[in-house]
């Protein structure tokens, strides 16, 4: 995990996913969807919520 | 010319009139000096063509003398006829008056006339016709180089690196026009090599500086020492880094889209981009519990630029999404001639007609630019398509019409 315990911000997500056509969100509504989603297929898999949301700014692997 | 043949119908008319009165004053002459001398007067004479009267009086008279035009009537062939008309009164040398009428026809004169004047109304008509066929066939000739240098100069194309091609000519002032013309498009060349330089520059120089206040930005957030203000603070310009961010962004592709930079094109099904589209964003509308229907057929297939079809695509159909209400619908509908979002939302408070300028928001959200529908603007009237929109209530309608092929 290259960015364990690192907070990485929501435009940050978004510039990785959508490169140029970053200019067209306005919201990061599907963000915050696909984070949901990912941490319930990590906790479905019997493992932990490693995902912690930080108000304003993203989110944060954390490994321990 | 039309006034150079009425000029000279009313010369020859007069001529003739000249002619004819001579004539009948001759005559007088010859009448009167016969009287004055003899004291008799000639035999009156008539002709189908000429009359001539003459009377002798027991007292005397007023010398007169009268030439107009008369009309008889003619029992044979029952019709009135056209004379010149002559009278003359005098008094024999102290002694009493006598009168001479001359009747003299003008009918033959007139019809005379009336050739003549046909004549030279078809002669002046040939000649009228002639001048504008060699006037025409003389112009071809002379300004083909002309029409040609215009039609090569608005043929131009910016992006080529041949100069423009244009015809010899030893016309001066064609030579002038096409030094214009060379000069003219070099000069465009220049400008917009210059600005697709500048663009380019502007690229890497505003967005370096906005990258390394990004990446400081997140390693600072990293600090877990910060206190909450400290935060906040950061979070503040996290978000305006953002915005200036989205702002160069939009604008260089602006600037790109009117600068040719996406010049390559090639067939596009705008189904597949849809489609696409759609799936990606099926878990935020299932969020929403917004319903899609697509109507689309395989043909429709647009030729422009890959790109810039993605961006005006997922910007019509993003905003359908992020403008849309709970459990509202969106649906498309797309053929070979148009595409039609039609979509729930809040009811417009704003000009439908501001929607499509610069930094045009309908919404508080900070993190919206206004660039979106601009960009939508600049992209279709750079391959001559129509975006239209309309608002009714609840439903919102974007209407884009292409040519498909």
């Amino acid at each position: 995990m290259t960015n364990r315990n690192r907070i990485i911000t929501k435009e940050s997500i978004v510039e990785h996913l959508w490169g140029d056509e970053v200019i067209l969100t306005d919201s990061f509504d599907f963000v915050y969807t696909h984070v949901k989603n990912l941490r319930k297929k990590i906790i479905a898999a019997k493992g932990k919520n490693y995902i912690k949301c930080i108000y304003g700014f993203g989110y944060k692997f954390i490994e321990n | 010319m039309v006034g150079g043949g009425v000029f000279l119908y009313f010369a020859i008319r007069k001529d003739i009139y000249k002619q004819i009165d001579n004539s009948l004053i001759t005559e007088k002459d010859i009448i009167k000096d016969q009287i004055e001398q003899t004291e008799t007067a000639p035999d009156s004479t008539a002709t189908f063509d000429h009359q001539i009267e003459v009377k002798l009086l027991n007292y005397p008279v007023h010398k007169l003398q009268i030439i107009k035009d008369t009309v008889l009537y003619n029992s044979e062939i029952d019709d009135n006829v056209l004379f010149r008309y002559f009278f003359y009164s005098d008094n024999i040398v102290n002694k009493d008056g006598y009168t001479i009428s001359i009747f003299q026809i003008l009918s033959e004169k007139q019809d005379l006339l009336g050739t003549i004047s046909l004549y030279m109304f078809g002669l002046f008509l040939s000649l009228f016709l002639i001048s504008i066929l060699l006037n025409y066939l003389i112009s071809k000739k002379l300004w083909s180089p002309f029409y040609k240098s215009v039609e090569n100069a608005g043929n131009f194309d910016v992006l080529s690196d041949k100069p423009l091609d244009l015809p010899e000519t030893d016309i001066i002032e064609f030579q002038q026009l096409n030094r214009v013309f060379e000069k003219m498009t070099q000069k465009m060349r220049v400008d917009y090599l210059n600005l697709k330089e500048y663009n380019e520059n502007a690229a890497h120089e505003i967005q370096t500086p906005l990258a390394i206040i990004r990446s400081k930005m997140e390693l600072l957030m990293q600090n877990k020492s910060l206190k909450k203000d400290s935060l906040n603070l950061i979070k503040s310009i996290n978000e305006a880094t953002t915005r200036l961010f989205k702002l160069n962004q939009g604008l260089l592709l602006i600037s790109k889209i009117e600068n040719l930079y996406f010049h390559e094109n090639k067939k596009i099904s705008l189904k597949e981009i849809i489609e696409n589209f759609l799936g990606n964003y099926r878990e935020i509308m299932e969020i929403k519990g917004i319903k899609v229907e697509l109507d689309a057929t395989d043909n429709a297939i647009v030729e422009m630029n890959e790109v810039l079809a993605d961006v005006l695509i997922s910007n019509l159909l993003s905003n359908a999404v992020r403008y849309n209400i709970d459990n509202g619908y969106i649906k498309c509908h797309i053929d070979n001639q148009c595409l039609i979002i039609t979509n729930t939302g809040m009811p417009l408070k704003t000009d439908p007609e501001l929607l499509f300028r610069r930094f045009h928001k309908v919404s508080d959200n900070p993190q919206s630019v206004g660039l979106g529908l601009s960009i939508v603007k600049k992209i279709t009237d750079n391959y001559k398509m129509n975006i239209s929109y309309r608002n009714t209530g609840n439903i919102h309608e974007t209407t884009l019409t292409y040519r498909s092929e």
